[in-house]
């Protein structure tokens, strides 16, 4: 709740802001996978840490995209818990995959929360160290930054009010 | 019981693997493909008794691989698994010929129940 008051005022409706994206989360990462999330306040990006980002967007009822933000030993242990493997055993290819499944699930209900008929994107996974992104247009609605064992999450959720 | 898992994502498929595994129902034998269209192949060729498919996936996506099956004339029962969860989506996989949509995020139980009501 805290969080949702750190967030910039909007005047204009936007359909995202009814989302409990918490919940969203708590349904996916620890009700599905088991893993414990535990809200924080947002952390500034280490320098030097590798991150990866996964994102959907959604079209339709309203323009909007979904990101989930991890570094990467927490990308690693997200894959090798979905994969039921070590994380020894875990490549890249298993890691793009598995962030981008649980970039799929959470806007796949944040989509299924949504009024009308909308329409969920393929996901995307980036990976990269000090780089800066943005959604040109949209404002971030909801921003939750949680502790997972020694890692941050952060999910974000932006729309596009025209 | 022959179930074929369907979904591009490595990573889902492992899950729903672990999930059938895990649905208290015993005998299955699961094999996996990685897209609509390694499904249509798979299907003809080993004749699966239960495909369970994802929706959003390149190339060939899980409604259009389910009306390509029941376009041949292919009968397999056939379910959903999927980040779907509009009442549209799930209006349009039944009448196409789905017997169920399994929304992630899902449970063993959630397997379990869905197996025992298509057995």
């Amino acid at each position: 709740m805290l969080l949702h008051a750190l967030l910039p005022q909007r005047e204009k409706l936007m359909l995202l802001a009814a989302i409990d994206l918490h919940e969203v989360n708590e349904s996916v990462w620890t009700s599905m996978l088991g893993l414990e999330l535990v809200a924080c306040e947002p952390a500034p990006d280490l320098p030097g840490e590798t991150y990866l980002f996964g994102s959907v967007t959604i079209s339709g009822a309203c323009d909007a995209a979904v990101m989930v933000q991890l570094p990467l030993g927490m990308a690693r242990h997200l894959a090798a818990t979905m994969f039921g493997q070590d994380e020894e055993s875990i490549g890249e290819e298993e890691i793009f995959d598995a962030l981008g499944e649980m970039a799929n699930m959470v806007g796949g209900n944040v989509k299924g929360a949504l009024p009308g008929d909308s329409k969920l994107s393929l996901p995307t996974v980036v990976e990269g160290r000090n780089f800066r992104w943005a959604i040109p247009g949209a404002d971030p609605v909801t921003d939750l930054s949680y502790q997972c064992q020694a890692w941050t999450v952060r999910t974000v959720m932006f729309e596009r009010v025209v | 019981m022959k179930i074929l898992v369907v979904d591009d994502s490595k990573a889902m498929r492992m899950i729903v693997r672990r999930h059938l595994d895990q649905s208290g129902i015993g005998g299955l034998e699961i094999t996996e493909a990685a897209s609509g269209l390694e499904a249509l192949a798979a299907i003809r060729e080993s004749e699966p008794d239960l495909v369970l498919s994802d929706w959003n996936m390149p190339e060939m996506n899980g409604i259009e691989l389910l009306t390509a099956l029941r376009a041949e004339g292919c009968q397999v029962r056939f379910g959903f698994v999927t980040s779907e969860s509009q009442a549209h989506i799930k209006d349009m996989a039944l009448d196409a010929g789905a017997m169920f949509v399994i929304v992630k995020p899902f449970t063993a139980e959630d397997f379990g129940a869905m197996l025992l009501r298509v057995t």
